[in-house]
């Protein structure tokens, strides 16, 4: 797409508010460029619901399709963002309950999905071995939000926090306590060492 | 998982750091966490391109469609196949009846109420494979023979007013 908005330039913000402007305008392909700015925070963000690999297509895209018919409502890169955000949990939300009351035997494969010492086999980097098994220390609701918030650029911790329902844990302007528990887990291991 | 205002995980013991702001190893950090998720568990290559493809078709306002039901017959080699699907809008009601035609190729019997001569568009995924166009009759029927075998989409446009779009099916 042409386009004055060069990635290697501006910030995901910039980018994001001339996207939204020329889409809400009827710009063809300008959805196109949000889509493909944001689609893997949204990955990131059903998978952390929960959501098996199988379903991730489906929650994700009635996302972009909402999207599409609510576009107009969207006032800022932020709003659009956390609304995203919003929206996916939502929809996944959905699609597991509808899941659950269709296919009640299909708990197993979930949780096999998820096994985080199997991937750790993956993971060649010595100190993103210490850094992943410290991490699935974490409650939960930190684990999701932190993957959540590593998508996302800085600006954007606070409304991501808010959007997900955890103000409380969160981060930005400050640390907030599931980054600063993480972070002083892995001060303390002496296997990682701060480069 | 997550509760709306939960407070109830987090106990109130102020973990040290917390006030302070975002440093360098803050950032490193995050980075890592971004890094490692999108190696172990990140989107398939393929997964912008589909995401793309299912918002192509819809015009700014289009309204979603979404999956109700489906119904699943025994087809060769132990898999399912689709037989019938409906979807939801607010302003209609899309029913799908699916005839395996052999060959990769089916046929789509639509029924759309409330019935009206709606454009009725099926978007197929395959590079080689033009969309299929038609128009319902009064009573919202339609017919698309010989489709081929795919992801595909349907788009219902009244002659006045929002479309209405559906998510995309692999038939």
């Amino acid at each position: 797409m042409a386009s004055s908005t060069d990635p290697a330039t501006t910030t995901r913000s910039e980018r994001l508010a001339d996207y939204l402007e020329r889409a809400q305008a009827g710009e063809a392909g300008a959805i196109d460029a949000i889509v493909r700015e944001l689609n893997p925070l949204l990955w990131h963000v059903a998978r952390s619901q929960g959501v098996p690999l199988s379903d991730v297509s489906d929650v994700v895209q009635n996302t972009w399709l909402e999207l599409v018919a609510r576009l107009a409502e969207i006032r800022s890169p932020q709003a659009l963002t956390s609304w995203l955000v919003v929206t996916t949990k939502r929809e996944a939300w959905r699609t597991n309950r509808r899941r659950q009351t269709t296919e009640p035997d299909d708990t197993l494969a979930d949780v096999a999905d998820e096994a985080p010492e199997a991937a750790t086999d993956l993971i060649t980097d010595e100190r993103d071995r210490v850094l992943w098994r410290t991490f699935h220390q974490l409650s939960e609701r930190c684990r999701e939000l932190l993957r959540i918030v590593a998508m996302v650029d800085r600006p954007d911790y606070g409304v991501v926090g808010e959007a997900l329902g955890m103000p409380h844990g969160s981060i930005g302007p400050t640390r907030g306590r599931c980054l600063a528990k993480l972070r002083a887990l892995l001060v303390a291991d002496p296997l990682w060492e701060p480069s | 998982m997550s509760r709306p205002g939960g407070r109830h995980d987090h106990d109130d013991l102020e973990v040290p750091g917390e006030r302070e702001g975002i440093d360098e190893l803050d950032v490193e950090i995050l980075d890592r966490i971004a890094g490692l998720h999108g190696q172990v568990d990140g989107p398939p290559d393929d997964f912008d391109d589909e995401m793309v493809f299912a918002v192509a078709a819809a015009e700014l306002g289009a309204e979603l469609a979404r999956l109700e039901e489906q119904e699943l017959v025994a087809a060769r080699g132990g898999e399912e196949s689709i037989q019938a699907m409906s979807f939801v809008a607010s302003s209609l009601t899309i029913l799908l009846t699916i005839t395996n035609l052999g060959g990769e190729r089916v046929r789509i019997d639509g029924w759309l109420a409330p019935g009206a001569r709606y454009d009725v568009q099926l978007r197929s995924r395959r590079a080689s494979a033009a969309d299929r166009r038609t128009v319902a009759d009064e009573a919202g029927r339609f017919v698309i023979d010989r489709v081929r075998r795919g992801l595909l989409q349907v788009v219902i446009r009244p002659s006045s007013g929002r479309s209405v779009v559906t998510p995309t099916f692999e038939l």
